[in-house]
């Protein structure tokens, strides 16, 4: 019994060392890393939650706070033409230069406004040098209108341990080819918040089209809930699979990148393609 | 002096010559343009047309409806979507005999359930009566983003 279990014991921990010397790899070539995923059962011509992943490694990068964050995505994914933000999400321009003590449910915005559902993971450094990581809820709504682009609203609802509740603009708007455009987020310094701690955000995980999302709307006088049709995918895969590229913006105007490609769903729309 | 007569004959000649040719390369370049335009109908065209949605491939949307007005008829459109504008090739089928076909490039006025938008459009084919169409114009409209039923109140000068 023994000699059965030490060879699957040395073989897990053989494993486990893999993966930990993977990871690190992984983490040493790479500063900033994308990924973009589509859902399980999406097909080309189908609709589909795009669950994006971006990770950053505090350890190689600038200790200046991040100013920006870009998503481009490519030309033939329909993120205009899904069903989503259809309502506008307006906050007084107060709500994006502090700290908001109370903030209701999606920010006071109306439901119909809501793109994705996410998370967030950040290293809180306080002036005393103590590290602490943050966990937040994110949401992004759409905004106003403004300058012909379609704006963004992003709420950032810290949970655990300090629960800082933040709001930052954005904007949906155009990229050079092979993408077709680009989901921007600007994070100007909060005042009063830069004396107390340095904040490195290390992991963002967004995935627009959520199955979570629910709009509303009225069908023989009364509210329905349905679920908004989510990013559409074309019929045909482009070459060399759907590129992605996340672009980071640092306080002291240094900036990093990173690329991904999604691979080709397969080429049939199902019924349950997320519609 | 006989050498010098025919110098002059010659020169006579060629002078005539030239104001022969002259006259009628002049004549065939006057002439020609005024046929052309004479047998070029124009046109301004106000039409509505009301649109539904077909299918959707990525960021383009098919869409198929009718138009009523200076050339009413069936319409078929496609337009692709982007962050900033929507550019389309969009075909009107005159109930009348032939089809116009146009290229837009609109840009949305807002956002929300009912997105307005405007923008240009260029008339640069056509069939029948309306073969070798050409002509410029403008339209607005409005966009349902809930069902992608949209509505253009195009207006366009055209020769045909």
């Amino acid at each position: 019994m023994r000699l059965r279990l030490r060879p699957r014991a040395a073989l897990a921990a053989l494993a486990v060392l893999c993966v930990v010397a993977w990871l690190d790899g992984t983490a040493a070539a790479a500063p900033v890393r994308v990924a973009a995923v589509f859902d399980r059962d999406a097909a080309l011509g189908g609709s589909t939650a795009l669950d994006v992943r971006l990770r950053l490694d505090p350890s190689q990068l600038t200790r200046a706070p991040l100013t920006e964050v870009r998503f481009a995505y490519p030309r033939s994914l329909g993120l205009v033409s899904s069903g989503l933000g259809l309502a506008t999400c307006t906050r007084p321009a107060s709500d994006f230069a502090q700290v908001l003590i109370v903030a209701p449910r999606l920010g006071g915005c109306p439901p119909n406004a809501v793109m994705g559902f996410g998370t967030a993971l950040a290293l809180v450094r306080l002036t005393n040098g103590q590290v602490i990581p943050e966990y937040a809820a994110v949401t992004v709504l759409s905004g106003p209108f403004e300058h012909g682009r379609l704006g963004l609203v992003v709420f950032v609802d810290g949970q655990r341990p300090f629960g800082a509740k933040l709001a930052f603009r954005g904007e949906v708007g155009d990229a050079p080819a092979p993408y077709g455009g680009a989901l921007t987020v600007r994070m100007p310094m909060v005042p009063g918040l830069e004396e107390l701690a340095t904040i490195s955000l290390v992991e963002l995980r967004i995935t627009i089209g959520s199955h979570a999302i629910r709009y509303y709307e009225r069908r023989g006088g009364q509210q329905v809930a349905y679920r908004p049709t989510g990013v559409e995918l074309p019929l045909r895969c482009p070459a060399g699979g759907f590129r992605f590229r996340a672009q980071v913006r640092f306080a002291d105007h240094s900036r990093r990148s990173a690329l991904s490609s999604t691979p080709c769903p397969p080429a049939f729309a199902s019924p349950s393609s997320g519609r | 002096m006989g050498q010098l007569r025919r110098q002059g004959s010659i020169v006579g000649i060629a002078v005539l010559a030239a104001l022969v040719l002259g006259l009628w390369a002049g004549g065939v370049s006057s002439a020609a343009p005024s046929a052309h335009v004479a047998k070029r109908k124009s046109l301004h065209m106000t039409d509505t047309a009301r649109l539904h949605l077909v299918r959707k491939s990525g960021n383009t949307l098919y869409e198929k409806g009718t138009a009523t007005g200076t050339l009413p008829g069936t319409v078929s459109a496609r337009f692709v979507t982007s962050a900033t504008k929507v550019t389309g090739t969009v075909t009107f089928h005159s109930s009348g005999g032939g089809s116009i076909t146009m290229t837009a490039v609109g840009y949305p006025q807002s956002a929300g359930t009912i997105a307005r938008f405007s923008g240009n459009l260029a008339v640069r084919s056509g069939t029948g009566r309306f073969k070798n169409a050409l002509g410029s114009g403008t339209f607005t409209g409005t966009a349902n983003r809930r069902t992608w039923a949209v509505t253009v109140n195009a207006s366009a000068n055209l020769t045909y």
